[in-house]
């Protein structure tokens, strides 16, 4: 599904990401772990197709197509899906005609019949009561106004919306509560399935207790230096990643 | 050439008209000769280029070999609505539809007017051409011909909007000066709608003023719609407002080649309020520049000012607004807010918002923001799916929203909707 060799990313004349490769496969469930700076939410936006990252070597292929030539809706329209760490206040827009339009553009890039507004209420409804979310929520202006744990909401109802092949989940836990997290990742496992893959970016081990992943993966520098299992990172929960760090530089 | 000569001519002619508002022309032409035209220098006027004003003799624009077909197509989308017909700045009631409106309701020829209202006009336009600073209002005092008054009796609440529509189809070199008087009578309520329809050849100037008195507990509902694409519309709205009275102007600006809006509210009595909130939708080389003035002059009143453009190509425009509050003033309630959004690298835009306040226990706010699409913003919506362009016609969108909100109208509000589609499509 995602294929990425010896990935090199700057932004601003800085190597941010320098030579990561990973590969994910549907019905696998990824997490990305490593210190603050290594590069976690980078590769997340360069994915993503953020303009300010720039690809000087290697290459991302998603369902064999090369990422770097597509616009970012492009990307979205093959399925790709981007949750992001801090979801940015739209003023004016209106989270349901948000919603709703990109979820017609999304049929419609798929070839797909587009639905009426009264079709798309009943598929949100549905959405809404799986996260505890109030209807009241779409009349409000895309993020204006939300807590974290609101804006994270948000976005994994965009995610069961849009139902995307491959969902990165930037820092969801991050600014959650207990039982937010336990609805956020209830709402992450209702998604996954054998046709679909994950890949979660996270600090900490709590949101893995829900979320069980399938691969560990830890990023330091800007390349990934270590993969292992779901142990993997409970060993860095009680370890952090000084050991890692020795381990690279020697 | 002295500064005035362009337009000594036409004021000469008019002199001949010989009606009950030859000294009140007179006045204001004197007035005029003695500002002489605004220059670059005059602060309210530094961004506009007004020298064109200045160099040839303007006619009065005519009434003869009126275009009907023009005015029928102006007319067309109110036609089921009463209306009044301006054509090159002359009230023609005899393109007006009135049918609609209840009798009450006193519509005349302002010279007309002045036989029984004589006493309120001679006032009227004695104070407006002594207190007025703008010399472009004095000269479209001086050089109107053919004014229209509009009074709504006391307690009289007009249910149909009432559309005045102005319709130029002037030759180059050609000056209209088309003049509203509105006075709303005590608990009366009142819903205007402004339009104007240009067919004119370049280099012609019209300068509307309009002129509007609230009495008590009175509402002044105005939805503004000028469309100046030949000509160089330098217009004028003022607004004198008694106790517990409400005027509210919602404006479109779009299509116009160069417009300044003029706007001087003063809420002379307690509780007044007054609204004026605006959008300009420019592009290629349009030019909107806007002043607006609200005078707190007692206490308890509240105003609000939001001015919103879209700049596109090498489109440009200023912005300036003063909220002025009296030391009587207190407990006024004062709020101002420009927004510019360029969409080009050749587009620019001026603000100055202003206020200025001798009153110690007041709540005022005064901003402006200029820049463009935020490109957060953009990519966070093209990362749901949409298209640039979709992700930055729903940004727009939402920038002009709350202008848009404050129109009542449906039938306008779906015009310019339509206006706001072409326009992004175009961006």
């Amino acid at each position: 599904m995602l294929k990425i060799e010896n990935l090199h990313v700057q932004t601003e004349g800085k190597d941010i990401l320098c030579g990561l490769s990973l590969a994910i496969n549907p019905g696998e469930i990824h997490a990305l772990m490593g210190p603050n700076g290594a590069g976690k939410s980078t590769l997340a936006k360069v994915l993503a197709g953020h303009p300010d990252y720039e690809i000087t070597e290697g290459r991302i292929t998603f369902y064999g197509k090369d990422l770097a030539e597509l616009d970012p809706e492009e990307r979205v329209h093959l399925g790709l899906f981007l949750s992001f760490q801090y979801p940015v206040e739209v003023p004016g827009v209106s989270n349901k005609d948000f919603l709703f339009q990109s979820f017609n553009a999304q049929k419609k890039a798929k070839g797909e019949k587009v639905i009426t507004s009264d079709e798309f209420d009943e598929i949100i409804v549905a959405h809404l009561s799986h996260l505890q979310i109030d209807s009241e929520f779409l009349t409000r202006s895309v993020n204006e106004g939300f807590s974290g744990g609101e804006k994270k909401r948000n976005e994994i109802l965009q995610m069961n919306v849009f139902n995307p092949k491959l969902a990165i989940l930037d820092e969801t836990d991050s600014g959650l509560d207990i039982d937010s997290m336990k609805i956020v990742a209830e709402g992450i496992n209702q998604h996954f399935n054998d046709q679909n893959a994950i890949l979660l970016i996270t600090h900490y081990q709590r949101l893995l207790d829900y979320v069980k992943p399938h691969y560990v993966h830890v990023i330091i520098d800007g390349k990934i230096v270590h993969s292992g299992g779901p142990e993997l990172a409970h060993k860095l929960e009680e370890k952090g990643y000084d050991w890692l760090m020795e381990t690279v530089a020697s | 050439m002295s500064l005035t000569t362009p337009f000594q001519e036409t004021y000469q002619e008019l002199l001949d008209s010989n009606d009950e508002l030859q000294s009140f022309r007179q006045s204001a032409w004197e007035c005029f000769e003695k500002m002489g035209l605004p220059h670059s220098k005059d602060e309210a006027f530094q961004h506009i280029n007004l020298r064109e004003l200045a160099k040839a003799p303007y006619k009065g624009a005519s009434l003869e070999n009126i275009n009907t077909k023009l005015i029928e197509e102006a007319v067309k989308p109110y036609s089921n609505m009463p209306h009044m017909v301006f054509y090159n700045g002359h009230f023609t009631p005899r393109f007006s539809n009135l049918e609609k409106v209840s009798d009450r309701i006193i519509i005349k020829p302002l010279g007309e007017a002045f036989l029984s209202y004589s006493v309120f006009l001679k006032n009227l336009f004695q104070k407006w051409v002594l207190h007025e600073k703008n010399p472009l209002v004095l000269l479209s005092i001086a050089l109107h011909s053919q004014g229209l008054f509009i009074y709504v009796p006391g307690n009289h609440v007009e249910p149909t909007p009432i559309h005045i529509i102005e319709v130029s189809d002037g030759e180059q070199n050609q000056v209209s000066a088309p003049l509203v008087i509105t006075s709303c009578g005590r608990n009366s309520q009142l819903d205007l709608i402004t339009v104007s329809q240009n067919n004119a050849k370049n280099n012609q100037i019209s300068l509307p003023a309009f002129h509007f008195n609230l009495e008590e507990h009175s509402i002044l509902r105005q939805t503004h719609y000028p469309q100046a694409p030949n000509e160089m519309r330098l217009e004028a709205m003022r607004a004198s407002l008694k106790k517990d009275s409400h005027y509210k102007c919602v404006a479109f600006i779009k299509e116009t080649q160069k417009i300044r809006s003029d706007y001087k509210v003063r809420l002379n009595d307690v509780r007044a309020q007054a609204e004026v909130c605006m959008l300009s939708l420019l592009r290629k080389k349009q030019q909107a520049h806007t002043y607006i003035l609200v005078e707190h002059k007692a206490p308890e009143c509240f105003s609000r000012q939001l001015v919103k453009n879209l700049f596109d190509d090498e489109s440009m425009g200023s912005f300036e607004g003063k909220i002025y509050v009296d030391s009587i003033a207190q407990q006024t309630n004062a709020y101002q807010l420009n927004q510019n959004c360029l969409l080009s690298e050749g587009a620019k835009c001026y603000s100055k918002p202003n206020l200025e306040i001798f009153a110690d226990d007041v709540k005022a706010s005064h901003g402006s923001t200029t820049g463009q699409i935020d490109s957060e913003h953009l990519f966070y919506l093209q990362s749901r799916g949409l298209s640039k362009k979709e992700a930055q016609k729903l940004l727009l969108q939402a920038f002009c929203r709350d202008v848009l909100s404050y129109s009542s109208h449906k039938d306008i509000k779906k015009i310019i909707q339509s206006d706001l589609s072409n326009y992004f499509e175009l961006s």
